[in-house]
């Protein structure tokens, strides 16, 4: 018998992905999901330059940037 | 530059319209559980925190039968912070929605051809067709100008403008508070980062309504209007989408210093060539709407604290390097955008315990996280020294975090630095607030008299 699909999204996490990444997704418009993106929030800063003027500033004006 | 944030009658808010009286007017019941819970019932955003509670308590995954994405699907609403967290840093997994009857549309050019979402497609814009062009379109085309980055360039215009906009009316004592300064400041800023004529005001005022009008007298979660509102809406939008491109064409032909000409200038190195008019004019709706009536909200829902707490005022006045986290608790308290049902669940997924199938909407309740006891101790209260200040959502995070984040805190920070250095006192003016607010997701004072003592 299969064991049913149940992945915690962070340890803590209150949410469980029910289906495997290979699933089909639902429809959702606005977004190509087939993009290799699963570092999403690393790559705000792959900019050399952007990083650099990033870590520069006051740290109070990058949160939710660099923080996120 | 001839034009000044000068003391006009048009900044006194216009009467709402008359078809929307019910709505305003309504009265609802504080919920004392969870069957009295309507979040977007008429009149039931004048006890949002106690039904945040209530939320939190029995129900942090909130089900809406059958207003998913299909007449078979829900919508829920997720109030809790940990869970918005989560959700809004895995865009795979819950990704941007579509709603019944609006995703095959398309024209040639990509825009619907349902002219009644005109304001969703292109407050959405063509230049954000995946994850990574989304960030990068942030990062070169909005944050020189309005982000993190670009916004303190800003300063010395913010600055004059807020004292001219207190110059109006600081010999008198008492002053309507939201349509003498709150309303008024974010569309001279963004209407002169934009580039556009200050003297285009009034008219950019109504387009603005009309751009935010499904957000405030919008029903539901989804925001629904009447065909005929939609249509009404649409010939607004319509105008002002023939302004916008009006100006991008002078603009091509008279550049200036300003985010018009940046974009109709700039090599979008992220596709390697020039924004067409139709791709500029797509930024700059989102622009407009992004960075007026929410500032507008913050700094009229600070002002209310402020005068109700007249020992934040003092504090702030001898130390203005507290403004900054005051605003942040300003956000936190009284986030402007109360929720978006900007997510849907594309994947089956469980929620504390709630099954949601794939499709489902998700209603993420910002201004309910920014409440969660488990996150922010002692919600309620004003905590400048709080350990994880403007770690609040009212900007969102992640991926989609607001791109105009750091103009709105420049305005905020610089407006509480001129008031607190100018007025000694703010206070309610006694018999004349009933600090009743707009209706929809939007947590909006319609007005704020207050009193001040000059200093």
């Amino acid at each position: 018998m299969d064991k049913p699909y149940r992945k915690q999204m962070r340890p803590g996490s209150h949410i469980y992905i029910l289906e495997p990444d290979t699933a089909p997704l639902a429809h959702a418009e606005g977004l190509n999901l087939e993009n290799d993106i699963v570092n999403v929030d690393e790559k705000i800063l792959r900019s050399e330059e952007q990083s650099a003027v990033l870590q520069s500033l006051d740290p109070f004006w990058t949160r939710g940037i660099i923080d996120s | 530059m001839v034009s000044t944030a000068s003391k006009d009658p048009r900044w006194t808010l216009e009467t709402p319209p008359e078809e929307y009286k019910d709505m305003i007017e309504a009265e609802a019941k504080c919920p004392m559980n969870l069957n009295e819970v309507d979040l977007f019932a008429a009149g039931a955003q004048e006890h949002w925190p106690e039904a945040y509670e209530i939320l939190h308590e029995d129900s942090p995954v909130y089900r809406i039968p059958g207003e998913g994405t299909t007449p078979d699907t829900d919508g829920f609403v997720i109030s809790k912070y940990a869970d918005i967290y989560d959700i809004i840093r895995d865009p795979i997994t819950f990704p941007q929605p579509s709603y019944p009857g609006t995703g095959e549309e398309k024209s040639n050019t990509g825009m619907r051809k349902n002219s009644s979402q005109l304001s969703d497609a292109m407050a959405r814009n063509t230049l954000r067709p995946t994850l990574d062009l989304h960030k990068q379109h942030r990062i070169e085309l909005t944050d020189p100008w309005v982000g993190n980055i670009g916004a303190p360039r800003h300063r010395e215009m913010v600055t004059r403008f807020v004292d001219e906009l207190i110059d109006n009316w600081i010999d008198e004592g008492e002053v309507e508070f939201v349509g003498e300064f709150a309303a008024p400041l974010p569309q001279f800023v963004m209407t002169t980062i934009l580039g556009w004529p200050l003297e285009d005001l009034p008219m950019l005022r109504q387009w603005g309504e009309a751009q935010v009008r499904r957000f405030v007298f919008g029903q539901g979660h989804r925001n629904m209007m009447s065909p005929e509102e939609e249509q009404e809406n649409a010939e607004d939008l319509g105008k002002f989408m023939e302004y916008v491109h009006d100006q991008v064409k002078y603009k091509r032909e008279n550049p200036g210093d300003d985010m018009t000409t940046f974009l109709t200038q700039v090599e979008y190195q992220a596709m390697g060539r020039k924004l067409t008019d139709q791709e500029v004019i797509g930024v700059l709706f989102g622009m407009h709407i992004g960075g007026l009536e929410t500032t507008q909200y913050a700094i009229a829902a600070q002002a209310e604290l402020i005068a109700q707490n007249p020992e934040v005022f003092a504090e702030l006045k001898a130390d203005p390097s507290k403004i900054r986290f005051f605003a942040e608790e300003g956000m936190r308290i009284h986030a402007p955008t109360q929720g978006l049902s900007t997510r849907m669940a594309a994947k089956d997924v469980e929620i504390r315990g709630v099954k949601i199938s794939k499709g489902s909407i998700l209603h993420l309740r910002y201004g309910a996280a920014n409440l969660d006891e488990e996150e922010f101790e002692n919600h309620t209260e004003i905590r400048l020294d709080r350990p994880n200040i403007g770690r609040h959502m009212t900007f969102s995070q992640g991926i989609r975090v607001c791109p105009g984040a750091g103009i709105s805190r420049l305005e905020q920070n610089i407006a509480w630095e001129q008031l607190t250095k100018r007025l000694d006192s703010l206070t309610l003016a006694p018999g004349k607030n009933d600090l009743r607010h707009q209706p929809g997701i939007m947590k909006g004072l319609w007005a704020l008299h207050v009193e001040f003592k000059k200093s």
